[in-house]
């Protein structure tokens, strides 16, 4: 039985992709078997990962082509960990799935039997087809925002797209989680502040502002391979503790599972 | 926004939050207060705060019995030495006793109701024990 993680805010740029692939990497990385699906167009996971892009997607949910899942999936080099690639042919499977009866289940269906502990659904920044088949088959939502007045509302919309489709989803919000998070500017206090204040314990450890994770994405690799010792992953130093970063996220994340 | 007189919103009225975000809110409000303050006042709190963390690795917080915190801190004053070299005077002996096994926890563990530790010890027998045998 694996647990299953959306990855989702309407909001373009907070960080879901490079959130999704460093955390699905960090799960392979202690033990558990992780399948990271890209529902966006884009095709960045494959970037992030230092693959070429591919149309796994569309073979995997397209109904005149329906691949078995262990035919669509791509090893990633990370142990224990294998992704569905998505690219621009992700556009026409939108289409074609518009025609479908019951097309919310489409993603629920063909991961139900998936051989992996954990599976991550790496949102695109709109709210389309995809997005709410990611959400019927979830288990969990987590929700990275920037902290900003923008990126904050786009949590809401997330929220109220949830709460839209509770009749037929038992997806739970899990967490926010703010990114690019700046602990010198005012702005940034004020957010997360105010996410605390609205969100209370949901809010989970802030990932530093880094441009390693910019740098890691240049070259393919993960920020655990790239800068296992980036600001982004290891949080802020506090005395003789660290607070923040990725590291602790995917301590709190392994509590879901 | 609501901003109060020091023109940051304060978080002293949140809701339960994860001790991460509290830790990190905290400090952004310290830095923020520190930032109107007088220069010189600034310097000093910063040398503080540079020699506090400095210390930080080697610090652990003991919750301790309070007779036997009465005890010490009256043994220390007597002394004329800081309470915390005291405490790792006394501490050398019965932590090599226990390494080697020459003494044991044996008999005053019991179980402990937090997920964090299989046990606690029951201190108040200890100090029974240590009171009758001296």
């Amino acid at each position: 039985m694996h647990t299953t993680l959306a990855i989702l805010n309407q909001k373009g740029g907070v960080g879901k992709t490079t959130t999704a692939v460093t955390l699905a990497t960090g799960l392979a990385r202690n033990g558990y078997r992780v399948l990271l699906v890209d529902l966006d167009t884009q095709g960045n996971v494959a970037d992030c990962l230092g693959l070429s892009h591919g149309d796994d997607l569309r073979r995997l949910l397209s109904p005149d082509l329906r691949c078995p899942l262990q035919q669509a999936v791509t090893p990633t080099g990370v142990a224990r960990l294998d992704v569905i690639r998505s690219d621009k042919s992700t556009t026409a499977l939108k289409q074609t799935l518009a025609g479908v009866t019951m097309r919310e289940y489409v993603l629920a269906d063909v991961l139900e039997e998936a051989p992996y502990d954990v599976i991550l659904l790496d949102c695109a920044p709109s709210a389309d087809l995809l997005h709410f088949a990611a959400l019927v088959a979830a288990d969990y939502l987590l929700i990275p925002t920037r902290l900003d007045k923008l990126a904050v509302n786009g949590v809401r919309d997330a929220l109220q797209t949830l709460a839209a489709l509770k009749r037929i989803s038992h997806c739970q919000v899990a967490g926010i989680l703010p990114t690019f998070y700046e602990r010198v500017t005012l702005e940034s206090h004020e957010q997360l502040i105010h996410l605390a204040r609205t969100f209370g314990r949901l809010v989970l450890p802030p990932i530093p502002q880094d441009t390693q994770c910019r740098v890691a994405t240049r070259y393919g690799k993960t920020l655990w391979d790239y800068a296992p010792n980036a600001k982004a992953l290891n949080g802020y130093e506090q005395g003789n503790r660290r607070v923040g970063g990725y590291l602790q996220v995917l301590e709190r994340v392994k509590e879901w599972l | 926004m609501n901003r109060n007189a020091k023109g940051l919103t304060s978080f002293d009225e949140l809701p339960s939050v994860d001790p991460a975000v509290e830790s990190l809110l905290g400090q952004g409000q310290r830095r923020q207060v520190e930032a109107h303050l007088p220069r010189t006042e600034r310097s000093r709190k910063k040398k503080e705060r540079e020699r506090a963390e400095k210390r930080k690795p080697h610090r652990i917080n003991l919750d301790l019995p309070v007779d036997l915190k009465k005890r010490l801190e009256h043994l220390a004053k007597k002394e004329g030495v800081p309470i915390s070299q005291l405490v790792a005077f006394l501490l050398y002996e019965p932590v090599y006793q226990l390494e080697s096994r020459a003494i044991s926890l044996w008999g005053y563990k019991i179980a402990s109701g937090c997920p964090k530790f299989e046990c606690n010890l029951d201190l108040k027998r200890r100090a029974d024990e240590v009171s009758r045998e001296s």
